[in-house]
């Protein structure tokens, strides 16, 4: 879509957008900037720290400016055109139609001024194609509206809400944005109470990142050289039994150690889910859906509910018996950008809520009611061919600790271990055969739904028209055991969100295959989601009321 | 779910991929080989260095051989099919629709042998690259001109 730019001089970024640039550009710089800190230090000093600190400041702040003044961008009746750069200089038309999700980022400086980080991601890489380094509160919400409400009815806003919304993008005052701008209104579907967030704290394992980074910044500063946490449970369970280092002193410790690793990981995690997903809110309509949380930073997104690729919904042993599900989305281009460790844009339908709002969610939203649903199941033989995998990894950890034991430890600690490795073994005898039963399939006519595992249990919602290939694939074992497996490619940058399903029987695994395939060829040229369905509707809709008017 | 689907009929890449596989394999795993190697003189069995090289050799042609017999491309109206592995077998169909963009892609290897790579790439994530090794020029382009054609 290469079009001439109009004539005018396009917008600009907020004024604040260089220091934004700027902190952006030093948080990229931050891990070599740490790893110099604590790495290199020296108390030798030459003055030459000072003048590479200093010529990299001064190239940081130069590329900042550079970029800020150089940025200008144009909102057209169906596309937003960017120019930026000033030796390099890219020109960039990114129609509306094409944007899949519209991320937002608010930290608290943003707050403070009053700005906001918007990225526009149409999923045909792993960055936003359009990255827009600050705007007013204002700016963002009309860029946002006018999106959606092309998006909505297919064609530009008409008269004078398109005037108002580009005048209100092309201002620069932080007003509030004017409620007449007469686009779709959406509902509030889903929130996170504080009370769930700590729920979600205690099932999640968030807090493992948070400790392990404490635990690295211990060791580098050396502060775990004299505070040994270990030393310190020993000699407090050596207090409770006198003096004896008995076997059960050992046990006792190892208990004791392991209930205190525990306690810090869930209380790091509870701390990571509230930072992360304070005040979360889901809203939306029949075709888009918004999200936004956390309590320093406030991240969310927006996105066309066609555009999802992958729901999952996480159903896992804890969730269970705190009687929540948490539920994730996948959509083309939300990727983890930069030094981010997550995703951006819309990632969550709702991080945790109770069984029936869960179920509610989905229904309303996809039209699907997951308990409704009649599974089919894997190959007959596949828990036992899960459990002979487990059990010989199983057996290759245990092997050579019991010959260890056998050979260097005494006779009492030896039985310990082999009770243990028997206990290890019959669970994961057991447990594989219980997720083998627990596992199944349902092909829907816009969904492929798959549900693996029991303890850690997971539902995958596949929309089947974002299938962009499909395998078929067995191992050495499968084929012996007359078993295959089928797996999908989708059009979403996360290692984690790539579907598959194995140890089905052959034949149902080359039928799924050849009915996915099917969808993949077909999917493109005719969209048969309600979702589309939906949105031809409120074009239609739409038409008619243009053509009354 | 009773009628067993059918797959297209493949057709084989270039046989001399097959020592083009074979020195890839050969020159990787003697790595491994001279470590062992190494190791077994330090522990006094120097004499079954040979034996290590001879196996890994050999190990290396009868995988490559089974390999290119399961190689195998097929082109049909609905996209790019493709059968590969040995132990970890699959069949992966790429939808013609789904083609985002293609390559013809000439190695140093390739280039000596006259031979070309088609890369077909997908918006997807794990399987970006789809490619098909092993053809002549003109097959190539051939190819990416037939996958491409009926596209729009």
């Amino acid at each position: 879509m290469a079009r001439d730019l109009p004539s005018s001089e396009g917008s600009r970024l907020h004024r604040f957008s260089f220091f934004f640039v700027l902190l952006g550009q030093l948080w990229g710089f931050a891990p070599l900037l740490l790893a110099a800190f604590f790495v290199g230090r020296s108390d030798r000093y030459d003055g030459w720290e000072f003048i590479g600190t200093g010529v990299g400041a001064l190239a940081l702040s130069a590329y900042s400016l550079v970029y800020t003044l150089s940025f200008r961008y144009w909102l057209l009746d169906d596309e937003i055109v960017i120019k930026k750069g000033f030796f390099d200089r890219t020109l960039r038309h990114l129609p509306f139609a094409r944007i899949s999700n519209i991320a937002h980022k608010q930290n608290v400086l943003h707050r403070i001024f009053g700005v906001v980080e918007l990225n526009l991601e149409s999923g045909s890489g792993a960055q936003a194609e359009a990255k827009l380094t600050v705007l007013t509160n204002t700016q963002a919400a009309a860029l946002e509206q006018q999106i959606r409400a092309y998006q909505l009815a297919g064609k530009p806003l008409s008269g004078k809400d398109r005037n108002l919304a580009q005048g209100l993008a092309n201002s620069s005052s932080s007003a509030e944005p004017s409620a007449a701008i007469s686009v779709d209104a959406s509902a509030k579907l889903s929130e996170a109470a504080l009370g769930d967030l700590i729920r979600l704290g205690l099932i999640s394992n968030r807090g493992m990142l948070l400790i392990g980074g404490g635990f690295y910044f211990l060791s580098q500063t050396g502060l775990s050289k004299n505070n040994n946490v270990f030393k310190g449970i020993g000699n407090t369970v050596s207090g409770w039994l006198g003096s004896s280092h008995g076997p059960l002193f050992w046990v006792l410790s190892i208990l004791f150690s392991m209930l205190l690793i525990l306690m810090v990981v869930r209380i790091a995690s509870i701390v990571v889910s509230i930072i992360q997903f304070y005040g979360f809110k889901l809203s939306g309509n029949e075709s888009t859906l918004r999200t936004e949380s956390g309590l320093l930073t406030r991240r969310g997104g927006q996105a066309r509910i066609e555009r999802i690729a992958l729901i999952v919904i996480n159903n896992g042993w804890l969730y269970r018996l705190f009687k929540r599900q948490g539920v994730q989305v996948y959509l083309p281009g939300n990727a983890m950008q930069g030094d981010s460790m997550e995703r951006s844009g819309m990632t969550h339908l709702t991080p945790v809520a109770t069984l029936d709002h869960v179920q509610a969610l989905i229904e309303r939203i996809f039209e699907l009611q997951i308990s409704a649903l009649r599974w089919q199941p894997l190959a007959a033989k596949a828990g036992r061919r899960m459990a002979k995998k487990a059990l010989f990894f199983g057996a290759l950890i245990w092997l050579p600790l019991l010959t260890f034991a056998g050979l260097k430890l005494t006779n009492e600690a030896t039985a310990a271990l082999c009770v243990s490795a028997a206990l290890s073994m019959a669970w994961l005898f057991y447990s594989r055969h219980k997720d083998a039963r627990e596992s199944g399939y349902v092909l829907l006519p816009d969904f492929w739904i798959i549900k693996t595992g029991y303890f850690s249990q997971t539902i995958q919602l596949v929309r089947r028209d974002a299938i962009q290939s499909v395998s078929l694939s067995s191992s050495h074992f499968d084929r012996t055991s007359q078993m295959a497996g089928v797996r999908v490619d989708l059009m979403v940058t996360s290692m984690s969100a790539s579907p598959k399903l194995k140890y089905l029987s052959q034949s149902d695994a080359a039928q799924l295959f050849h009915l996915l395939r099917i969808d993949a060829m077909s999917a493109l040229s005719t969209p048969q989601s309600p979702q589309s369905a939906i949105a031809r509707s409120l074009v239609e809709k739409a038409s008619a009321v243009s053509a009354g008017a | 779910m009773t009628t067993a689907p059918q797959f297209p009929e493949f057709s084989m890449i270039d046989p001399r991929m097959r020592w083009v596989w074979f020195a890839q394999y050969s020159f990787w795993l003697s790595i491994p080989a001279i470590g062992i190697s190494i190791a077994l003189v330090v522990f006094d069995f120097w004499w079954l260095s040979p034996f290590v090289f001879v196996l890994i050799y050999l190990g290396s042609y009868f995988y490559v051989m089974k390999a290119y017999a399961r190689y195998g491309y097929a082109i049909a109206e609905a996209g790019l099919w493709l059968r590969h592995g040995v132990i970890w077998q699959a069949i992966r169909f790429v939808p013609r629709a789904r083609v985002q963009h293609t390559d013809v892609v000439h190695g140093p290897i390739d280039r000596k042998l006259e031979l070309a790579q088609l890369v077909v790439n997908t918006a997807g994530l794990q399987y970006q690259n789809v490619s098909i090794p092993g053809l002549t020029e003109a097959r190539a382009h051939e190819l990416r001109d037939l996958l491409l054609l009926q596209t729009g």
